[in-house]
């Protein structure tokens, strides 16, 4: 009994490194995943695209390339913040060359912890660092218990990451070597919903719940006030001062809003201004874009913040003459 | 009246019940032997045991029957009290 | 979730120990048990310990009292009965599907399970099935148990004093045996139930219009999910009761193998339906047992009735109720009739009717009925066209690779539990040290199991 028990011990302690490994070797083969494609230190920018989704669907670094003639990069990620953005932002550094520019989206939702979220499982495969684990800590205190547990640090997250895991494998495999957004930027598509609508019968078989109405979720709503959050603002810093040291100069932007929308937002004005003194601070550019034409016209949005690709691109143009001056 | 009488007599009525050709009952017969013997049909059946014999079942005996052999020694105990 | 699991590990190998090695083994189990309530709710317990206390009391003056036995426990039982109102009426104002623990569903910790315990003691007491207990502490003992506190079985006294207040005699067949039954539990819940539970919530907690078909599946993976989560609690609450060596009823046989709805309800839940069956069911239908048919009809009404009030009032339940009544009546008259169906035809009409019951169950409010019985009931759009877009991504919460992954995973988890239950469930009754069974669940649980946004058990919330 005693000598089964210690075989049942010793085979699970044995299964659990193991499939730990596995897991971790997975998911910092994944080439899909932006944290560990940068890892491998293949990626040469010299501006850097930063941010949540509005960014990541709407700056298509191609374009980009064209008007700035440098190499562009998007690093944004899907409903991140700025911890998020932040962590990204230091493990590209780590093993990559350091950009000239870096593109910072900012809006006055990137202050409010109702808009976006920090992802803790996006930074699994690299807790070993000591100021992810920190992070962590600091943002996410369910998790942090767990990190320092083998397996269960990654099947914490397992809807979220044994897909990603396996999918690395399948890239160390087969030798992959570009991700599936080659240079970060997602396209988004055509606007189909999962659910059920008999007034638009699509066959697409592409979909994403976010992008198919416009204000469908309350955050979206109109008529709001929003509450600056403090933590942002410290990684929202952090993220300026890390820069710094690399010597990286930051633009902090804001592309075009719908203007229906941004005019009900109440203390807009308030957030704008601090967010002005925040970057004066810290040395960097600062630009918001509400002025623009394109505002106006309800056509050219899919949402609040997101721009339609025709729109997108014409903003584009604007934003490169300014950086283009700004050289 | 005899408990292997009683016994028969009982058996036919189940039997009969149910609609059991070529069924044999015995004492340690249950509920769980006879598929259509469930809560619904429990009841109905004590009734016809009760007019067969011409006697009642308090509600304590009714829910304590477990097997037919039970129904017998019950049946056996009130007669030869009469 | 961590911390609470090791928290649990520790008090459970601490009262192991004491309730073997001490003199005094119900002392143990019972301070292990007020241990157990006070870490989840303080005020629990003086809920807990009145209401033991009052039925304790009320079943002696039932059995001394010459005249007033019928006037007694008909007070009693009201009493009984409107405390376990006035908590579900509560319970009502923080709705029964949103939140996690609210503080009434605190307060009222395991209530519903042991509310019916008393009331069958004190029906029991006046029918004189029962002579009543003695010793107030081993009456407080019963209802206090830790192990089927929180979502039973549900047990009368007289099954509770045979299984519980016998000398420890310590095996060590009882701890393996324990832990095989745990960790299979403990499977169900956090792998299978846990799994499910985004999907089925993906339907009934969303405001578009589904396809038919994606609302009655939605009905089904709750069907599934509050089976894998209620069974897995039963598996874990058996499981841990075996260690000390106390054998507790078992509520469930391969339900979702019935191949009738009769069928189906000897299977689900069955502690809760002996009992409804031995304090509704019989006590109405001893008097008309004249009339077969009409003694089962207006039983099966009023157990039903019962049974959707216990889970909650609220209209939602009461349909639920409903639906049920007119699935057994409809059965009872067909076997009236000598009407038989295939058992292949009969198995799958019991899961289709019992999942599209469940709707009603599952469903927050009446909005959310009236939405997906609409839902349902579109014929001409009850087939997805594109079942990637209007099947697969709404139960997957959205369409992405890693969704189909997850959706995949869960349908091939649950189809092979399913396949193999059976034998399964055998083997996590056996006694013997299998360092294959244990190694296999605790990997899976590790590997497959939801840490990050588990949900509570769905049947503490009754």
């Amino acid at each position: 009994m005693l000598k089964k028990l210690t075989i049942l011990l010793l085979l699970v302690m044995a299964a659990a490194f193991a499939l730990d490994y596995l897991l971790y070797f997975g998911l910092s083969h994944n080439l899909n995943l932006k944290a560990s494609y940068a890892g491998q230190g293949k990626v040469r920018a010299e501006a850097l695209v930063l941010g949540p989704c509005e960014p990541l669907f709407t700056i298509d670094p191609d374009y980009l390339e064209k008007k700035l003639s440098c190499p562009v990069y998007n690093l944004s990620l899907n409903h991140s913040d700025f911890a998020d953005n932040y962590l990204h932002f230091y493990l590209f550094l780590k093993s990559n060359p350091a950009p000239k520019m870096l593109l910072l989206y900012v809006t006055p939702e990137s202050f409010d912890l109702r808009f976006n979220t920090f992802h803790a499982y996006r930074f699994a495969p690299f807790l070993a660092d000591s100021i992810v684990s920190a992070t962590i800590g600091e943002l996410d205190s369910n998790y942090a218990p767990w990190i320092r547990l083998p397996l269960l640090r990654y099947t914490y997250f397992g809807r979220m990451l044994l897909f990603p895991a396996l999918q690395g494998l399948k890239h160390w495999n087969s030798g992959k070597q570009k991700p599936y957004l080659s240079k970060g930027y997602e396209q988004h598509r055509p606007a189909v919903s999962p659910f059920f609508d008999p007034a638009r019968k699509s066959d697409s078989l592409l979909f994403d719940v976010q992008l198919d109405e416009f204000g469908n979720t309350p955050e979206d709503a109109a008529d709001k006030t929003f509450i600056w959050n403090a933590t942002r603002e410290t990684y929202f810093v952090k993220i300026m001062d890390l820069a710094r040291t690399k010597g990286v100069q930051v633009i902090v932007y804001e592309s075009p809003g719908f203007s229906g929308i941004l005019r009900t937002q109440r203390n807009r004005l308030a957030f704008l201004q601090k967010i002005d003194s925040l970057c004066n601070s810290k040395g960097s550019a600062y630009w918001c874009f509400d002025h623009l034409a394109t505002c106006g016209a309800r056509a050219n949005f899919i949402s609040p913040l997101m721009m339609k690709s025709a729109a997108s691109q014409n903003f584009m143009d604007t934003l490169s003459l300014r950086i283009n001056k700004l050289k | 009246m005899e408990h292997a009488e009683i016994l028969q007599k009982v058996g036919e009525i189940v039997i009969d019940f149910f609609k059991l050709n070529g069924f044999v009952c015995d004492e340690s017969t249950a509920a769980a032997d006879i598929s259509a013997w469930n809560s619904f049909s429990h009841l109905p059946l004590i009734s016809k045991i009760e007019e067969a014999f011409s006697l009642r079942f308090s509600f304590v005996e009714v829910t304590d029957f477990q097997t037919l052999g039970d129904i017998v020694d019950c049946i056996a105990q009130k007669t030869s009290a009469v | 979730m961590l911390l609470e699991a090791l928290y649990f590990v520790f008090f459970l190998a601490l009262s192991l120990l004491f309730y073997y090695r001490s003199k005094y083994p119900l002392h143990v189990l019972f301070f292990a048990s007020l241990l157990f309530i006070a870490y989840l709710q303080w005020c629990a317990i003086l809920l807990l310990l009145g209401n033991a206390f009052f039925a304790f009391y009320w079943g002696r003056l039932i059995s001394t009292s010459a005249k007033h036995k019928q006037v007694l426990f008909v007070l009693g039982l009201s009493i009984l009965l409107f405390e376990l109102v006035i908590f579900k009426v509560l319970l009502l104002e923080d709705g029964a599907w949103r939140g996690s623990a609210t503080p009434t569903l605190m307060l009222t910790l395991g209530l519903s399970f042991y509310a019916l315990q008393h009331m069958a003691y004190l029906f029991d007491i006046k029918i004189g099935r029962i002579k009543p207990e003695e010793k107030a502490g081993y009456y407080i003992l019963s209802a206090a148990y830790f192990p089927k506190l929180l979502c039973g079985p549900v047990i009368t006294y007289q099954n509770a004093k045979k299984a519980l207040f016998s000398a420890p005699i310590f095996k060590l067949e009882n701890l393996v045996s324990g832990a095989n039954r745990f960790a299979f539990g403990a499977f169900k819940k956090l792998v299978l139930a846990d799994r499910l539970a985004p999907m089925s919530a993906a339907v009934f907690e969303g405001s578009y219009p589904l396809h038919g078909f994606t609302a009655l599946f939605g009905g089904l993976l709750f069907t599934l999910q509050v089976y894998f989560d209620f069974s897995g609690y039963i598996d874990m609450a058996l499981g841990i009761s075996r260690m000390f060596g106390i054998n507790l009823p078992e509520n469930f046989a391969l339900p979702l193998r019935a191949t009738s709805i009769t069928h189906f309800w000897r299977r689900w839940h069955i502690t809760l339906m002996q009992w409804l069956s031995a304090y509704v069911y019989y006590p109405f239908s001893y008097y008309f047992r004249k009339s077969a048919l009409w003694s089962a009809f207006f039983g099966i009404v009023l157990t039903l009735f019962f049974s959707a009030f216990w889970h909650g009032i609220g209209l939602t339940f009461l349909l639920w109720g409903v639906c049920h009544m007119l699935y057994l009546s409809i059965e009872l008259l067909a076997q009236h009739r000598q009407i038989k169906i295939p058992k292949a035809l009969g198995w799958f009409l019991t899961l289709v009717t019992v999942s599209f019951a469940n709707v009603f169950f599952r469903a927050a409010d009446l909005q959310v009925v009236y939405k997906l019985t609409t839902d349902i009931f579109s014929f001409n759009t009850f087939w997805p066209h594109n079942w990637l877009a209007g099947f697969v991504a709404v139960i997957g919460k959205g369409g992405e690779l890693n969704d189909l992954f997850n959706c995949a995973l869960a349908a091939l988890l649950v189809l092979l539990f399913l396949l193999f239950e059976g034998k399964l469930n055998a083997k996590a009754n056996s006694d013997k040290f299998s360092v294959s069974w244990l190694f296999s669940f605790l990997l899976l649980i590790a590997v497959l199991g939801v840490f990050s946004d588990g949900e509570q058990f769905i049947y503490a919330r009754f």
